[in-house]
């Protein structure tokens, strides 16, 4: 039953890897950014413990969600139990995306078991989730206009 | 994982899915065929969420010391709307008890609520790609444990109570009231590894199981000590690898049948992305029982077996029995007619054999008990004996040489005893299909010899569900004791009794 789904879940985990390292660069470019218009504030939710962190990062393009290119922007914020709010500044209108993960134990990775399985929560913009697969950048992509606030539910 | 692999599973998933149609002709089917052939109601759709009664229609006495709980669980929910699964061990899962105490047998079940069952429920559609085929507009599945129906078994350990599937991980149930307490992590580590359906349990409460992931060509194995703690869990490579339902525990080594049914991928349900290859070995994997390590490979014809007894070793030669069958062709083949009641009367190929690993000479060996006359599955042994030398087999047969049932299942049960040379066995009455039955071990009694054979049978005639209860010592004279529920359940899988102390 689980067999593609493995497959799955490893890319998903790649991807995760790959995002959150670039997140670390790119934080502080998120920070010097400046006189953008909106706002993008995100709802975390289903956080099943208050340990270790939440990493977000928004993804502008296809590039990005394939792991091709650094993401638009990052944050890592200490979990709560329940629900976190984030609010992202400063952002050009235009085309994201987003991906969560809960690194519960702190090691800066999404955790893996023997088979490759995240064993960590984790959540994309639109709930989107891939059958057999990722999700795909449609799904996961939203429109940003204006001040915004969209909700991505972790996936346990 | 290569994008260019995920890319044609996609697509591959894709050319299925154009296919919806497919459920809805096993729903007609089932239906139309059920007039005719009232042991189809053994598969009817389960469609409420639980049952609770005393047995009725007491025969016999039961022993006073015989008192506490069988566990059972097998699919129930086989349609949900329109939809019927093509393949018995599709559906959802539901746990029984059948608890006896001093006034008589209660019984109750209640529907396992999963993921799956609930998110089902909610929608009020089948949602998800399953065992052998896919609902029209499958959701996505995020992980096994999504999809995981609980249907094949149940593992009561340290006071708790477990209901099992194969590619998964354990549900916790409540062991008195049957309510549903969400999937069971051995740690965080190890969540969602799968977690087989057949863990075998030593006397003194030591679990040992494996788990098979197809994608990964990895065999997962578990050992976890009487109070339920994990001491260890590992990875062995496994290329190729089929889906192994059963498997052996020894005093000092695991042991592991690998069939020629290739997990091959290019299907959007399981078991069609299996390739059955009768031309080439079967495998059997050993490795040290301490450290999952030594792992030595032996060889085999090609066959199939569900199905194995227990395994012990003398002299470092390893034995066990198993139901064995030619090809997988009872699972490919028969039980999708079966579920849609297009099966020929007949029944499955499976029979008893005797394996011997010799670990001095490296190779295996096989020899058949009976001719092709007895078939036999669900071989079950005294638990007091689980892991070391074992004489007595209790197991479902049927004697093709008798007159044939009026439904294609095994229709009685037998003791084997490797000392004696006649399996002594009791027929069912024509009106009934009978489910697993165990060993029930005599309480302060050595080892395999007093004690009783318990299990269950689906009237489908009077549409009851019967329960009987045999002396160990002699089967063919008939149930010392019989109840019967006032309703029938759906022909189940696997159980496990727990005694009062
Ligand atoms: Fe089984």
């Amino acid at each position: 039953m689980s067999a593609r789904l493995e497959n799955v879940m490893n890319q998903i985990i790649d991807n995760a890897k790959t995002i959150l390292k670039m997140s670390i660069v790119t934080a502080a470019l998120c920070l010097s950014q400046t006189a953008k218009s909106d706002a993008l504030t995100i709802n975390i939710n289903k956080v099943s413990e208050s340990s270790g962190s939440i990493m977000i990062a928004i993804i502008a393009n296809e590039e990005q969600f394939k792991n091709k290119a650094a993401s638009t922007a990052s944050a890592i914020v200490p979990a709560a139990q329940g629900s976190t709010s984030i609010t992202f500044h400063n952002l050009n209108a235009g085309e994201y995306g987003v991906q969560v993960m809960h690194d519960i134990n702190g090691n800066g990775e999404l955790d893996a078991n023997l088979v490759g399985m995240p064993t960590e929560p984790w959540g994309f913009s639109n709930d989107a989730a891939g059958s057999f697969g990722p999700p795909k950048w449609g799904q996961v992509k939203f429109k940003l206009a204006s001040d915004i606030s969209i909700d991505v539910n972790l996936n346990d | 994982m290569k994008r260019r692999d995920f890319i044609s599973i996609l697509g591959a998933g894709a050319a299925v899915a154009s296919t919806p149609a497919l459920g809805n002709s096993w729903f007609d089917s089932f239906h139309k065929n059920v007039q005719a052939q009232p042991w189809m109601n053994a598969f009817k759709t389960v469609n409420q969420e639980s049952f609770n009664s005393t047995a009725v229609g007491i025969r016999g006495k039961m022993p006073t010391d015989l008192r506490g709980n069988l566990y059972r669980n097998g699919p129930a929910r086989h349609e949900i709307g329109d939809f019927r699964y093509k393949h018995w061990f599709a559906g959802d899962g539901m746990v029984q008890s059948y608890q006896f105490t001093d006034v008589g047998i209660q019984h109750q079940a209640k529907m396992i609520e999963t993921k799956k069952y609930v998110a089902e429920r909610q929608q009020g559609r089948a949602l998800y790609s399953g065992f052998a085929s896919t609902p029209p507009n499958p959701a996505p599945v995020t992980s096994p444990d999504s999809v995981n129906v609980a249907n094949i078994s149940v593992l009561p350990h340290n006071g708790k109570l477990f209901a099992l599937w194969e590619a998964g991980s354990p549900w916790e149930m409540d062991p008195d009231t049957l309510e549903t307490k969400g999937l069971h992590a051995y740690s965080r580590e190890t969540r969602g590894l799968p977690f087989s359906a057949h863990p075998r349990v030593e006397p003194d409460g030591t679990i040992w199981n494996f788990g098979y992931a197809s994608a990964a060509k990895k065999l997962i194995f578990w050992h976890i000590n009487a109070t339920g703690v994990l001491v260890k869990v590992g990875a062995v490579p496994c290329d190729p690898i089929s889906m192994p339902h059963d498997f052996l525990v020894t005093e000092k080594h695991i042991a592991i049948m690998i069939s020629p049914f290739h997990y091959e991928g290019g299907s959007d349900n399981f078991l069609d992305a299996h390739q059955w290859h009768p031309d080439q070995l079967t495998k059997l994997l050993v490795i040290d029982k301490h450290d999952f390590g030594n792992p030595r490979w032996f060889e085999l014809p090609a066959q199939w077996v569900f199905h194995f007894s227990n395994a012990y070793e003398e002299n470092n030669v390893i034995h066990f029995e198993g139901a064995r069958a030619p090809d997988p062709l009872e699972m490919t083949e028969r039980i999708p007619a079966l579920m849609q009641g297009t099966v020929d009367r007949g029944h499955g190929e499976s029979r008893l054999f005797h394996y011997q690993i010799d670990l001095n000479k490296g190779r295996a060996s096989e020899v058949a008990l009976f001719g092709p006359e007895l078939q036999s599955e669900f071989p079950a042994v005294d638990p007091r004996v689980s892991c070391r030398r074992h004489h007595r087999t209790v197991m479902m047969t049927t004697d093709r040489n008798q007159p044939p049932a009026s439904h294609p299942m095994l229709n009685a049960v037998s003791v084997y005893d490797d000392r004696k040379s006649d399996i002594d066995t009791f027929v069912y009455p024509d009106s009934h299909m009978p489910e697993e039955h165990l060993f029930i071990p005599a309480p302060n009694s050595q080892p395999e010899t007093q004690g009783w054979v318990v299990g269950t049978a689906v009237n489908y005639k009077k549409q009851r569900t019967e329960l009987s209860v045999f002396d160990i010592r002699g089967v063919s004279d008939g149930p010392i004791y019989t109840a019967e529920l006032p309703y029938m359940l759906p022909l189940g899988l696997h159980g496990k009794f727990v005694q009062s102390s």
